[in-house]
Order: C-alpha cells, then sequence, then structure tokens
C-alpha cells in the first residue's frame, strides 16, 4: 500500500495557504488560527513520521535506503533518437532529511505562532507562509531533481513577498537583492540539472535498447548509471577544467549562496535587518539549511570525485566563514545584524564539517544544521523581543536592560551562551564534532589540513567575545534607554514566553542527549561518508 | 585499574554530590521570590549533605586502588562513541573533600555576608551550579566530560563574578574573564583532537594506556595505526596546558584573575581562590602522564614566571582583595611550577593547603571589607577595599586578626603551618629537577628554582605589608576607629579554615613534609610519554631527598629578608606615598602591563579589524556582488536600448531596404527574361565572390 505521509507533510500547508486566499477579508484572526492549526496539524504529521522511522537502514544511493518513498510517474516524453525524458514525483525521506523535516516543523509552527506583531495584510501574510513552509518541506523530501528544483524556486517567490512587504525601511532592497542573489545561484543549479539529465540514465527502465533519461536524484548518485560518452561521465573538459569537477562547482557555488557562504553572504545581513522577526526566523531557522541539505543530496552525493579535490578549498572557505562572519558579528552596531552574522560564522562550521568527510564532521556538520535552527530562531526572537516594543536594536541605545527585563535578560544569557557554544546545549555538540572533525581528517583521509581546525577554534573565542560584549554592552550596567525612560521595555509576554521555551529546552535538550538527533542519522552519515570516500569510482 | 561494571555505592555517592547543587541550583530558580530568605540555608544544607557523602568516600576509598565507572553519552557509529564517566582516585577524593569544605564554609559565610542583598536567591543559586561543575571536573574520567563541566565552571565563574550587574565595572570584569578563559579552553580542544586522532577515545585510563605504548621513530608519534609528526606529541601537552593555563591565571593568561574580584568576596574565596583555579592544576594533574619531556619544560618555566609576576604585582596594590588575588596567581605558580618539574605530590599537596589558607584569607578580608562598609557608612569618598583606609583593625576584629596572622604565616611559608610543608616540598622538587636536568652543574634551568625562592622573600615581604596596613599601625581616620562587631556565621568559617592552616593538621612531624600522610599516598604515576628519558623522574626523587636543609636555609633567609624589609618599612604609621613615577611601582601596581596587553595588545587590534572586516564588507564585497547585479541590470538595459534602437532600426532598415530591393526584383521579376537571368549570372558571381 502506498504511504502519503510526505505528500500530506507537503500539501497540508499549501491547501491551507489556498483556504486562507479564499476566506472572507474582515475576519483576519481566522487566517492566523488556520495558519497556526494547520502548521501544528503538520507538526503532528511530522512526529507520526519520526514514529515510524526507522534508524537501521539508510544507504543515501538506492531507494532501499529511504523510507515512506511516494513514487508516481509524473511526465515522460519519448524524444526518439535523444532517449525518453521522464521525472517521477518521487518523496522519500532518510537521514540526512529527517532531522531537517522535523526542524522545518518546528520552526515554522513557532514562527508561525511568533507572527503576532503583523497588523497589515495579515491574509496575504498567512498565506504567503503557508506556501514558504509547503515548498520547504517539498524541498527536503523531493528525490526527484526537477522535483527538488521546482520546490527550491517556487520557495523564493513567497519569501521575495514576505521581506519586500511586511518587512522595514529598506524592505525593497533587501528582498530584491535577496531575489537577484538566489535567483542567480538557482541559475547554476539548472545548468547541472541539465547535465546530469543528460548524463544519467534510469538503470530499471533502460536495457531495451532505447535509454530512459532520468531526473532521480538517487540513481544520479550511483556511477554505474552513468550514460557512456556523456557529457558528465569523464573526458570533457571546459576551460580545462573537467566537466565533471565544474558540476560539482557550479553546484557548490549555487548553494553556497543560499548557505550563505563568505565571499557570496552579503544579501543575508540585508534580508534579516529589514524581515520581521518571524521571517527572520524561517531564514535562518530552515531556509539556510536547504543550501546545506543540498549541498549534501546533489554536490556531494552525486560529485564525490569534486568534493573530494575540493575539499580543501571547501574547508578554507568554511574557515573563512567561520572567522570573517565572527569579526563582522563583533563589529556589528544592530542586535539583528550581529545575529544575522553569526550565523555566517556558524554556517561556516557545517562547510568545515562537510569538508572533513569523517563521521565526526559530518554528525557534527548536520548536528551544526538542527543545533543552529534552533539556536538562531531563539536569537532572532530575542532580538525581536526588544524591536517589538521600540522598534529600535541599536546596541548602543541601551544600557542595563535586565534591570528592567531580568527573565528576558536569563534567557538571553541561555540563547547567547548556547550559540557561543557552551557545554549542555546544543551548539557545543555540533562544533566540537567539526572541529574534531576537521582536525582528524589529516590522519583519517588526508583532504583538510589540521591547520583549518585551529583556525576554526578562534571562531570560539571570537563567537564568546562578540555575545559577552553584547551582554555587558546592552543587558548589564546601570539602566539607560536613550529615547524615553523605558517604561515601555516591560519583562516578557506570555507569547513571548510561549515561542522561547521550546526553543531553550529543545537546545538544552538536544546538547545534554545529543543521541536523541544523532541516532536518527548514523546510519546514513556513515554510508554518506563511504560513499563520498569511494570517489575513485567515478570516472574522469 | 578496575572498571567496575556494575554500579557501586561509590559511584552514587559521587553522582549524589554532582546532583544535589545542581538541583539547589535548578530548585533556587523556581523558588518563590517571597522564600528568597531562606535560600542561604537551604544551600547550605545542600552543601552540608555533599560534605558529609565527600567524608564517607574518603573512608571508602582511602589507599584504595582508582575505580572507574563508563557509559556511553552518544555514538556517532557502531565503533565510535563518546562516553560519560567517574573516575575516582585518591586525588579526585581528597579533592572533593577540600571543594565540598570550603563550599560549605564559604555558603554559611555567605548567610551572613549577603543578607539584605536584593538578589541573594540567583547567588546561592549560582553557587549551587558551581558547586556542581566543579565536581563534575573532579570526577570526570575523560577529556570532553572533563572539558564540559570546565567550560560550564566557567559560566558559573561568570555569572557570578556578574553578580552586582548594576553597576559598569563587574560586567567587564566577567566578560574579561570569561573571553580569556576562552582562548586556553580553544587550545584545550585542539589537545583533545589530537589525543582523539591518535587513540580514539577521550577516557583518561585508554590515554595512558595509549600513551604508554605508543613510540616515537624517526620523529613520526605512532600509536597503533595511527600516526603524527613528533612535535604533536609535545603540543598535546602544551595545549593541555593552555587549557589549563586559563583557568589557573597563569602567564600570559592572568590579567583576568585581579579583575575577578569584581565579584562577591566569599565567591572569590571559594572560586578565585581555592577551588576553580586550581583546577587547571587539577587538569595536569590528570594529564600528567601525557606530558612530554618538552611540555614540561615549558610548563615549569611558565609557572616559575607566573608565580615570580604575581608576587612582584602584589607588593603594590592598595585593594586588600587586589593584593590576594595577586598572591593566588603566584601560589598557583608555584603549583603550576611544581607539575611542571614533576613535583606532582608536591604540586597538589600545595593545591590542598594554599586552598585552606587562601580561602581563610579572603573570607578574613571579606569580614574586614564588611566591618570597613559598617565603618565608613556615610563617607562615600573613601573606599572599604583600600587598605590605605584602613589600620588598626586589630581592635575591632581580634579573632579575624588572629586568624589573619596564622593565615598569612601559611602563605609565607613558616614551619609549622602548613604553607610552608608544601612549599618546601615544590621548592624542594624544582631544585632536584635544575640539577637533574643539568646533570650536575648549572645551568638555564636553575633559573626556575630560583625565581620561586626570590618568590618566597617577595610573598613574605607583600603579606607582611598587609597584616601591617590593615591590622597593625593607626586607623586612617576616626571612623575606623569606632565600634564593631562581627557575627559568628562570618568568624567561625575563618577560624576553622585557619585551624586547617597548621602544620600539624598535615603532618605528625611539622617540619619535614614527607612524613605528612597526604604524601604517603600520593603514588606520583610514572610517565611513559615516547622520548621521556626512564631514569629521570627517579633521579629527581633521588635528588630531591636530599636537598632539604639547603632548601629549608635558602627559603628562611627569604622569609626573614622579606618580612624584614616589610617591617622596616611600614613599622611607622602611613608609609603609601605617590610613587607613580618610579618605573618600579608602576610596573608593580599595573601589573606588568599586562592589561595594555590584554586591551591595546589583543582586544584593540581585534576590534580594530573586526571594524575594517565590517567596512570591507559593506564597501568592497557587498558593492563588488552589487555592481555584478547592477552590471548584469545595467547590461540588461543596455540590450533593452539596443534592442529599441539598433535592432529595431535594424529591421526598420532591413524593411526600407527589402521595399527598395523589392521594387528592384519586382521588376526583375516582371521583365524579361534576359535580364532575369542575368540578374541570376550576377547574384551567382556575387555569391561566389562572398564564399571564397
Amino acid at each position: 500500500m502506498q504511504n502519503y505521509l510526505l505528500s500530506l507533510i507537503i500539501f497540508l500547508p499549501l491547501a491551507a495557504s489556498l483556504v486562507v486566499v479564499l476566506l472572507p477579508e474582515k475576519n483576519t484572526s481566522w487566517s492566523r488560527k488556520l495558519a497556526i492549526g494547520a502548521t501544528a496539524v503538520q507538526c503532528l504529521l511530522v512526529i507520526a513520521l519520526l514514529a515510524g522511522y526507522k534508524v537501521s537502514t539508510g544507504d543515501p544511493s538506492s531507494l532501499e535506503g529511504f523510507q515512506f518513498v511516494e513514487s508516481v510517474p509524473w511526465f515522460s516524453i519519448d524524444l526518439s533518437a535523444l532517449g525518453t525524458l521522464s521525472a517521477t514525483y518521487l518523496l522519500g525521506v532518510d537521514g540526512l532529511s529527517i532531522a531537517l523535516v522535523v526542524l522545518n516543523a518546528v520552526v515554522m509552527l513557532i514562527s508561525t505562532i511568533a507572527s503576532y506583531s503583523i497588523k497589515e495584510k495579515v491574509k496575504g501574510y498567512y498565506s504567503l507562509l503557508l506556501l514558504l513552509n509547503g515548498s520547504i518541506m517539498g524541498c527536503f523530501l523531493a528525490l526527484d531533481f526537477l522535483l527538488f528544483y521546482l520546490f527550491f524556486e517556487f520557495m523564493l517567490l513567497p519569501m521575495f513577498f514576505l521581506i519586500g512587504i511586511w518587512g522595514g525601511p529598506r524592505r525593497e532592497y533587501a528582498s530584491i537583492k535577496f531575489f537577484l542573489y538566489t535567483l542567480f545561484g538557482s541559475l547554476l543549479l539548472l545548468i547541472v540539472m541539465i547535465g546530469l539529465y543528460a548524463s544519467v540514465m534510469d538503470p530499471v527502465q533502460t536495457g531495451s535498447g532505447s535509454v530512459v533519461h532520468t531526473f532521480n536524484m538517487v540513481y544520479m548518485t550511483d556511477p554505474a548509471n552513468l550514460i557512456e560518452g556523456s557529457l558528465l561521465a569523464g573526458g570533457y573538459e571546459f576551460l580545462s577544467i573537467p566537466l565533471r569537477m565544474w558540476g560539482f562547482i557550479l553546484l557548490f557555488v549555487g548553494f553556497a549562496i543560499k548557505i550563505p557562504v563568505v565571499p557570496l553572504h552579503t544579501w543575508l545581513p540585508d534580508a534579516h535587518v529589514e524581515a520581521p522577526t518571524p521571517v527572520s526566523v524561517i531564514l535562518a531557522g530552515v531556509l539556510l539549511k536547504i543550501g546545506a541539505y543540498g549541498l549534501m543530496r546533489t554536490a556531494y552525493l552525486m560529485f564525490p570525485d569534486g568534493a573530494t579535490e575540493y575539499a580543501m578549498w571547501v574547508g578554507i572557505l568554511g574557515v573563512i566563514s567561520i572567522i570573517y562572519g565572527a569579526l563582522n558579528a563583533l563589529a556589528s552596531k544592530d542586535l539583528k545584524r550581529l545575529v544575522a552574522y553569526s550565523s555566517v560564522s556558524h554556517m561556516g562550521f557545517v562547510l568545515l564539517g562537510l569538508a572533513s568527510n569523517t563521521t565526526e564532521g559530518i554528525s557534527g556538520a548536520l548536528f551544526q544544521l538542527v543545533s543552529h535552527g534552533v539556536i538562531s530562531s531563539g536569537l532572532f526572537l530575542i532580538a525581536g523581543v526588544v524591536y517589538d516594543r521600540t522598534h529600535d536594536r541599536l546596541i548602543a541605545n541601551y544600557s542595563g536592560l535586565a534591570t528592567k527585563m531580568p527573565r528576558y535578560t536569563a534567557l538571553t544569557i541561555l540563547f547567547f551562551f548556547a550559540s557561543l557554544g557552551l557545554p549542555g546545549m546544543s551548539g557545543f555538540i555540533a562544533e566540537v564534532l567539526t572541529v574534531l572533525g576537521a582536525f582528524v581528517s589529516q590522519s583519517v583521509n588526508g583532504l583538510l589540513s589540521r591547520g583549518l581546525a585551529i583556525f576554526a577554534v578562534i571562531g570560539l573565542i571570537l563567537s564568546a567575545a562578540y555575545y559577552l560584549w553584547t551582554l555587558q554592552r546592552m543587558y548589564f550596567g546601570p539602566f539607560y534607554y536613550r529615547f524615553s525612560g523605558g517604561d515601555e521595555l516591560d519583562d516578557l509576554r506570555r507569547r513571548e514566553y510561549v515561542v522561547l521555551l521550546p526553543l531553550a529546552i529543545l537546545t538544552l535538550m538536544l546538547g545534554i542527549f545529543p543521541g536523541l538527533l544523532l541516532d536518527l542519522m548514523n546510519s546514513t552519515i556513515n554510508q554518506f561518508v563511504q560513499l563520498v570516500n569511494l570517489a575513485s569510482n567515478w570516472p574522469g | 585499574m578496575n572498571e567496575a561494571t556494575i554500579i557501586s555505592p561509590e559511584f552514587i555517592e559521587a553522582l549524589l554530590m554532582l546532583v544535589l547543587p545542581l538541583a539547589a541550583f535548578l530548585g533556587l530558580n523556581i523558588l518563590p521570590q517571597r522564600m528568597a530568605a531562606v535560600s542561604g540555608k537551604l544551600v547550605s544544607l545542600v552543601f552540608l549533605i555533599v560534605f558529609l557523602l565527600s567524608v564517607h568516600l574518603i573512608w571508602m576509598r582511602w589507599g584504595m586502588d582508582t575505580i572507574e565507572y563508563q557509559l556511553t553519552w552518544f555514538y556517532l557509529s557502531g565503533t565510535v562513541h563518546f562516553a560519560a564517566g567517574i573516575l575516582l582516585d585518591m586525588k579526585t577524593v581528597i579533592m572533593l573533600v577540600v571543594v565540598s569544605v570550603i563550599s560549605l564554609l564559604v555558603s554559611l559565610f555567605s548567610i551572613s555576608y549577603m543578607h539584605n542583598d536584593q538578589d541573594e536567591r540567583r547567588y546561592f543559586a549560582n553557587l549551587g551550579l558551581f558547586v556542581f561543575s566543579m565536581i563534575g571536573i573532579v570526577i570526570s574520567n575523560n577529556l570532553l566530560q572533563l572539558f564540559c563541566f570546565w567550560e560550564l565552571v566557567g559560566l558559573s565563574s561568570y555569572l557570578l563574578i556578574n553578580h552586582w550587574y548594576r553597576t559598569g565595572n563587574p560586567p567587564k570584569a566577567a566578560t574579561k574573564a570569561f573571553v580569556v578563559n576562552r582562548v586556553g579552553d580553544a587550545a584545550f580542544l585542539i589537545g583533545i583532537g589530537i589525543a582523539w586522532t591518535m587513540f580514539d577515545s577521550l577516557s583518561l585510563t585508554d590515554l595512558y594506556s595509549g600513551m604508554e605504548s605508543s613510540h616515537l621513530e624517526a620523529g613520526i608519534w605512532m600509536a597503533g595505526d595511527k600516526e603524527m609528526p613528533g612535535i604533536w606529541l609535545s603540543v598535546l601537552g602544551i595545549c593541555l596546558f593552555l587549557g589549563a593555563a586559563g583557568k589557573s591565571a597563569q602567564f600570559p593568561f592572568q590579567a583576568w584573575l585581579p579583575d575577578a574580584m569584581a565579584g562577591p568576596t566569599p565567591v572569590s574565596a571559594l572560586i578565585h581562590a581555592a577551588t576553580m583555579v586550581a583546577a587547571g592544576v587539577f587538569l595536569l594533574a590528570r594529564v600528567f602522564p601525557l606530558l612530554s619531556l618538552e611540555a614540561m619544560t615549558f610548563i615549569a618555566v611558565t609557572g616559575a614566571i607566573t608565580a615570580f609576576m604575581g608576587a612582584v604585582a602584589a607588593m603594590t596594590q592598595n585593594d586588600i582583595k587586589k593584593v590576594l588575588a595577586f598572591s593566588t596567581i603566584s601560589q598557583l605558580g608555584y603549583m603550576v611550577m611544581g607539575m611542571g618539574v614533576g613535583a606532582y605530590d608536591a604540586s597538589l599537596f600545595h593545591l590542598f593547603t594554599h586552598a585552606f589558607f587562601k580561602a581563610g584569607l579572603f573570607l578574613a578580608a571579606g569580614a574586614v571589607i564588611h566591618a570597613m562598609h559598617d565603618l565608613l557608612k556615610g563617607d562615600h569618598h573613601r573606599d572599604p577595599q583600600d587598605m590605605r583606609n584602613m589600620g588598626g583593625l586589630r581592635k575591632q576584629l581580634p579573632v579575624i586578626f588572629i586568624c589573619y596572622v596564622i593565615l598569612s604565616l601559611a602563605l609565607v611559608g613558616i614551619p609549622f603551618f602548613s604553607g610552608f610543608l608544601s612549599k618546601e616540598a615544590i621548592m624542594s622538587g624544582s631544585f632536584a629537577w635544575a640539577d637533574a636536568r643539568s646533570g650536575g652543574g648549572m645551568s638555564f634551568y636553575h633559573l626556575v628554582p630560583y625565581t620561586g625562592m626570590v618568590t618566597v622573600a617577595l610573598t613574605a615581604y607583600y603579606m607582611g605589608r598587609q597584616v601591617y596596613l590593615v591590622f597593625l599601625g593607626q586607623p586612617a581616620t576616626d571612623r575606623v576607629a569606632g565600634k564593631f562587631s562581627l557575627q559568628w556565621l562570618m568568624t567561625a568559617p575563618v577560624v576553622i579554615l585557619s585551624l586547617l592552616s597548621i602544620g600539624l593538621i598535615w603532618s605528625f612531624n611539622p617540619l619535614s613534609f614527607q612524613n605528612s600522610w597526604f604524601f604517603t599516598n600520593l603514588i606520583v604515576p610514572v610517565i611513559q610519554v615516547p622520548g621521556y628519558p626512564a631514569g629521570l623522574q627517579p633521579l629527581i626523587v633521588e635528588l630531591s631527598e636530599n636537598n632539604h636543609l639547603l632548601v629549608f636555609i635558602l627559603s628562611s633567609a627569604m622569609i626573614i629578608t622579606g618580612l624584614g624589609l616589610a617591617f622596616l618599612r611600614y613599622r611607622n604609621g602611613i608609609p603609601e606615598q605617590n610613587r607613580a613615577g618610579n618605573w618600579f611601582y608602576n610596573l608593580s601596581s599595573g601589573n606588568w602591563w599586562m592589561d595594555n596587553l590584554y586591551y591595546d595588545g589583543v582586544a584593540g587590534p581585534v576590534k580594530y579589524l573586526a571594524g575594517r572586516t565590517y567596512a570591507m564588507d559593506r564597501k568592497v564585497i557587498d558593492s563588488l556582488l552589487n555592481y555584478l547585479v547592477v552590471s548584469g541590470v545595467l547590461f540588461s538595459k543596455m540590450t533593452g536600448w539596443f534592442d529599441r534602437n539598433i535592432v529595431d532600426g535594424l529591421v526598420h532598415l532591413v524593411a526600407a531596404a527589402g521595399k527598395t530591393t523589392g521594387s528592384i526584383f519586382r521588376s526583375v521579376q516582371g521583365g524579361n527574361v534576359q535580364r532575369y537571368v542575368a540578374a541570376a549570372i550576377l547574384l551567382m558571381i556575387v555569391l561566389f565572390w562572398l564564399i571564397y
């Protein structure tokens, strides 16, 4: 019997989005209730998914490694001499995606609840939010490249409007910037996708003479499915770099924009500063993760030869992001911009872990995706609390907030320390695993130099510096607010607890019992490491 | 090593000691504000239970073998996993007693000291968090878990220094303490990385045995199928030491400790004198069998430098707590030096004796500050911590005065007091080490013990000076001569700690540390790091057994000199004048410009660099990318213009041309055949001419 759970998870918010659009204009609270309801139900579905998920399987290079697979032929066009063009509606979940699906459900629910400060065009807002939700889920669950690409592109639109309509003063600039950058990235993906399509065959349907081309991402990870003599089967070069290497480079750059990797990151601080709080939460909490997920699912699994060839460069970019992001955070005068740059820094760890291709490094990278998703969501909500009250986020305008808002300060301390990697919270596990992975790589597979790990820990020092300096300037000392006596700065409200506490509990739980998350991913990660290490199986 | 498979009562007790303070921390955080007044008593009760447990534990484990309990924390794969566990050996159980005694006394003292503080509850909660993390460090059986508690100790220290956050100074000090510690922690993490690379485990017992079976071959360090260049063997030791140096305020990280005095004084006693700062030395004891010869030398030299620098800085401080803070740095330097010269047992001994007398000194200083606050009430111009405002306090605080003298004598290292025993042991070990390393004659290695000796004189000087300024001489103002009586809850802990600083408690023969019950029960681990000379350790032990008299005479001379100078200088009244022009005064009171190093040498340039990168991010990278995007847009504009004007124009042109040519062709088609054929031939010729 076919299992429709994954489709439900994707299409429930999309359907709800449609319903929100059709709701009568005057009753805006309905759309909020409906959006929260739909996201909550989606969360329950994800819990059901988690309950049914078996941790024992997990080879990402064969369909058997996936669970809850749904496969429906989508379209198939006979191109006579060129073979058959076929795309499938193919969904499935494995150790790489399961944690991110859960993360997306949680972050979406929290940001939907946290949208209380949205007062204008409420209907449109919630319908776009639901649209975004569904397309992000689609990205994590699609196993057909065309389908993935569709969801990936589709994600852009709601995000563009969410920043462009409900954003801050420079929202148009920020949203167009975001749009152009991401569009540029997806063009690169498109090129590689077409190349892959032309080079990979469907091993099941091919055989009786005519070659059946496929967009199946799982088939693309097996060198046996490469069509002999095709573009990506080795042998072709462009500017004296083999086409297979170009495949890796283009995918890397395409997804690097999304992660974002320095120097392609400059859309991020602007988008974050201008976006309304809940949209920032989604942006940092899940949207950036798609970049890293895509990198793993496509660039690393389909071009492991490129991944090992350029590992050192990827690692160096990771370390540059870590340090560069941290330095920029240190110099940021706006609390939200600081958090945005800290995201750049923390996503650098993901890149470093990926580059190492060790069990520690990949586990660390995936753990960091989830951990950063939880912590950065919390951090943006923390920044939003002050912004809601004063519409002012400049660090220098405040001092001694702890006196007026002790509980808020306590939670701020918790999230700041979580983000700077304090043991007992999730960020620590992720960063320690990444650093260990980067360090052992030289002895295990020779991909990275130990020096990278040594530079990476400088990031840990800098993150302590910018967070504690912020605490010192903004939260401690005698109370002062530049524009008033501070009467509007009341302590946390109930709905703020509702969104902040679950995230705080999650980061503590993952920090103390990392097995909760790692057990879901272990088997896939180990297969992943082996697959990438078998780069020599690939031609070229 | 017996690895227990089932959890025995010892482990349950150790676990309880860990969990109870954590429960106190969590409990106090949800305690209603109106019950805040009981928080001190609640925490003291918890600490009392922890103390009783530690006594029972030492009773059970006395003279026994090391035991270990471990389970898996989390897996990465079937074979790769990280463990959590408890390691109980002699130094662990003794350290547990020391930590729990001092935390109990400090929490009792705090009930009175922190009475009326508006954040009393938060204070005691954080005290619970600290004890939890500290006990965690002590009982951890592997480096990762130890590192976790290590950083949690940093957090609780941060929170406690920051207790009075409403003024500007404590937050600054707390930030500085945490960030400087983070630098050491980063190095620690690299050390963990090296251990993990070579031994695939972070369990201490695995590391000991792995190190023993590893070997150096042609400059390559090999363990099993793993290998690294030999240099990493020493880097491992130095990285772990840098971690220790951060917590233990060793050169060049010492600048955070004097600032940390911005926290409440009982906190200074517990954390920044007795336990947390000693955690670095405890870590060195834990990883002692992993330290290479070069790493040990590095440690010994750093320790000696720190001991000397701290003592010099303590000589001219005017704040009563700052003197003790610099003294702590100096004494920690001794301990580190002791570890470096291989005097493992002596160093641990000094850790324990120092914990008691320094905690005592800080609590006594707390009592003095408390009294000064009371005496100077209404006088906002005078700092109650400035020793120049004190004088003659022996009359108001007679018991504290006697205790202070006893504790100071222990610190200075006078025979019959605990400090004498432990410091003698370190000095004797360091002379033996220098002799052994230089093979008979004199060499650079001797700078270490001689620096230690000079520091003995400096120690005697600054403690003599402090006792003079605070308790002897004349009161600085009439107010200070007023009436004051101290609560017993503040006196009793100081008295107990003074009693624990008397030599007889530690050794039946208070003149000889080797008769100490303590020494006979601490077994020095045999270093089996590849490349470490096999005969060196026994040689040091042998030499140190024969140099007691020399060390005794030398250090007595030093103490007499130091105390004598202090006496000569401070016997008649108020001696402190403005000496701002004196270079030595500037160097000492400014702590060797270490703060300048921290602010102008590191923090400033980093901030500058951050500012530059920030500007670069906006101006260069962003605008470059924007130009790309804008040029893309421009390009499309240009193509648009091109489209409108050139392409359209061309089309029009072609159309116009078409009209003309069309009329020609029309005439061709419509004309006679000859003209038609002629035109075709002409066209053919043109085409041929074009192609060839």
